[in-house]
């Protein structure tokens, strides 16, 4: 059984007019889907919060490149991915759905729908 | 997160100090209105104060760490200085070709140069007077100088949209204001009060919010978390140009002067909470760290304050809180460390950063109703800060002037 839709993203720009994705899975985040994310050398941190307050969640972030990040919390079913070196953009009228795709946002995203198209996603199908 | 040198923090204070400079956390909003605050008056020579202010707390900063660490050799010292610049946020920087005659550096990573242009867009001239201050003070200290011997000049800037920032140390004399650091200052007797009853379990807040990595990149030498680029900058440094700005003012034009500065200062600490406390609350770590203890507005009160406990800004409590007014106790603020350690007692207030962050954690959870997510653009700012209903702050107490803490109400 696997996710007929792994992920639903909304596009936006941050505030240093980086591309800002905000990616919506179709089950929680596991350790396994951590562990896949990382393969090819990316650089996995995690931050225990649960560790402090019972009822906190753990932050991820995962160091995609130099200038892309993504962060998000294990056992929620959402990230955030920020793609673009700092500085580099300045601010105007930029129509998101032309920004041509950054290798490092597709890099992510081939691994998301790998995952997914692999793993039983409990619950839905 | 390992370091090569001492990380001093004063747990009970809220304090974090690093060759007995105190540091503490601030974003590139922050960082680049302030310095654009300074620039726009034109009619002082606001430059000879960012980059002499830079140049006092570096000096400073790295002998003390040099004489603690016992590091004598020149490499070791210039190693340890590019990986403080680093750790801090600043950017990157490599200073093997600098020698006692000076030189010239560059660098393709710069917190200031990248911030400005990306807030302000493309700069006419060089702006990275923070650097070229740092600079000159730091290399001083790698080679037992006078903390003036050099003067620094960026030839180039990123945000001229140069390709590397370039600066030129040369010797014979500072080109920029010269300060004596106070270091760390003298702290007053912590009386901690009584506060509301609150969910947040502030002590686990700060220990948690401790080890989160924030630090510069090992690739980029920038910090990004919260949604912003944040820096461990120096206290004394926010101080020093605050304040050396306030006193030319008030020299060029009087009382005047001083009443031009504050809503300035004060604006500058408005833009600090819409944007870094603005984005706090919006990031995961909030989400994962402190949401789950909040179901009031009080309560998102509560959970800004703990944050800002962790940002080595001095110990705040939130004494009362309702939608009408919120009392703000801050133990040992940094801004009155700073000022009473640079000019003695003060004969008004001072607490401007404070004050405009006090003012911005009440506009953005009762008015912006930040718990929904509102995107954080400057529309949502003039309809935060600038409106009829926006929260005003008033300082009823200031550790600076001889209070035994700063105290700010804010009401709407």
């Amino acid at each position: 059984m696997s996710c007929s839709k792994p992920f639903n993203c909304s596009v936006s720009r941050d505030c240093a007019f980086r591309l800002e994705v905000k990616y919506v899975l179709c089950s929680e985040i596991t350790e396994s889907l951590l562990d896949h994310l990382q393969t090819g050398g990316v650089p996995l941190s995690i931050t225990n919060f649960s560790r402090h307050i019972p009822e906190a969640k753990d932050l991820f972030s995962l160091k995609l490149s130099d200038h892309s990040v993504a962060t998000g919390l294990v056992g929620g079913n959402e990230f955030v991915a920020t793609y673009g070196k700092f500085g580099e953009k300045t601010g105007g009228d930029i129509d998101l759905g032309l920004l041509p795709v950054l290798k490092d946002r597709q890099g992510l995203e081939e691994k998301l729908m790998a995952f997914f198209s692999q793993t039983a996603a409990p619950g839905i199908s | 997160m390992t370091t090569s040198f001492p990380v001093d923090l004063d747990a009970p204070h809220r304090r974090c100090l690093v060759g007995n400079e105190p540091v503490i956390f601030h974003c590139h909003h922050f960082n680049t209105y302030l310095q654009q605050t300074l620039l726009d008056a034109e009619y002082l020579d606001t430059p000879k104060i960012l980059v002499g202010a830079a140049n006092e707390a570096a000096f400073h900063q790295l002998t003390s760490l040099f004489d603690r660490q016992a590091v004598q050799a020149v490499p070791e010292r210039k190693k340890l200085a590019e990986e403080l610049y680093r750790w801090a946020g600043f950017g990157k920087i490599d200073l093997s070709s600098l020698t006692a005659e000076g030189g010239t550096v560059s660098t393709d990573y710069s917190h200031y140069s990248q911030a400005w242009k990306v807030k302000l867009g493309k700069a006419s001239k060089p702006v990275d007077f923070f650097t070229s201050g740092w600079l000159a003070g730091a290399l001083s200290a790698v080679y037992d100088l006078p903390q003036d011997a050099f003067s620094a000049t960026q030839l180039k800037c990123m945000a001229k949209e140069d390709e590397l920032n370039v600066f030129s140390l040369t010797p014979g004399g500072p080109n920029y204001a010269v300060y004596t650091s106070p270091a760390g200052g003298t702290l007053s007797k912590q009386v901690i009060q009584e506060t509301p009853v609150s969910p947040v379990d502030e002590d686990a807040v700060f220990q948690a919010l401790g080890e989160l990595p924030l630090a510069g990149d090992p690739d980029t030498g920038l910090i990004e978390a919260f949604g912003v680029i944040l820096t461990r900058h120096y206290a004394n440094y926010y101080n020093r140009i605050s304040f050396e700005f306030e006193r030319e003012l008030a020299a060029t034009f009087g009382m005047e002067g001083l009443e031009i500065a504050e809503p300035l200062l004060v604006e500058s600490g408005h833009v600090c909470a819409f944007n870094t406390f603005g984005g706090i609350m919006k990031s995961m770590e909030w989400q994962g760290l402190i949401q789950p203890q909040l179901s009031t507005k009080e309560h998102w009160v509560q959970g800004m304050v703990a944050c800002i406990n962790a940002l080595g800004w001095g110990r705040w409590q939130a004494v009362e809180i309702s939608p009408g007014i919120a009392k703000f106790i801050i133990h040992n603020d940094y801004e009155s460390i700073g000022y009473r350690a640079m000019y003695g007692r003060a004969d008004h207030n001072i607490s401007y950063l404070a004050k405009g962050a006090a003012m911005g954690i009440m506009d953005l959870i009762y008015i912006g109703h930040i718990e929904d997510g509102p995107t954080l653009d400057p529309a949502f700012y003039n309809q935060l800060f600038k409106a009829e209903h926006s929260y005003r702050g008033e300082v009823v107490k200031s550790l600076a002037m001889g209070d035994a803490y700063t105290e700010i109400h804010v009401l709407q």
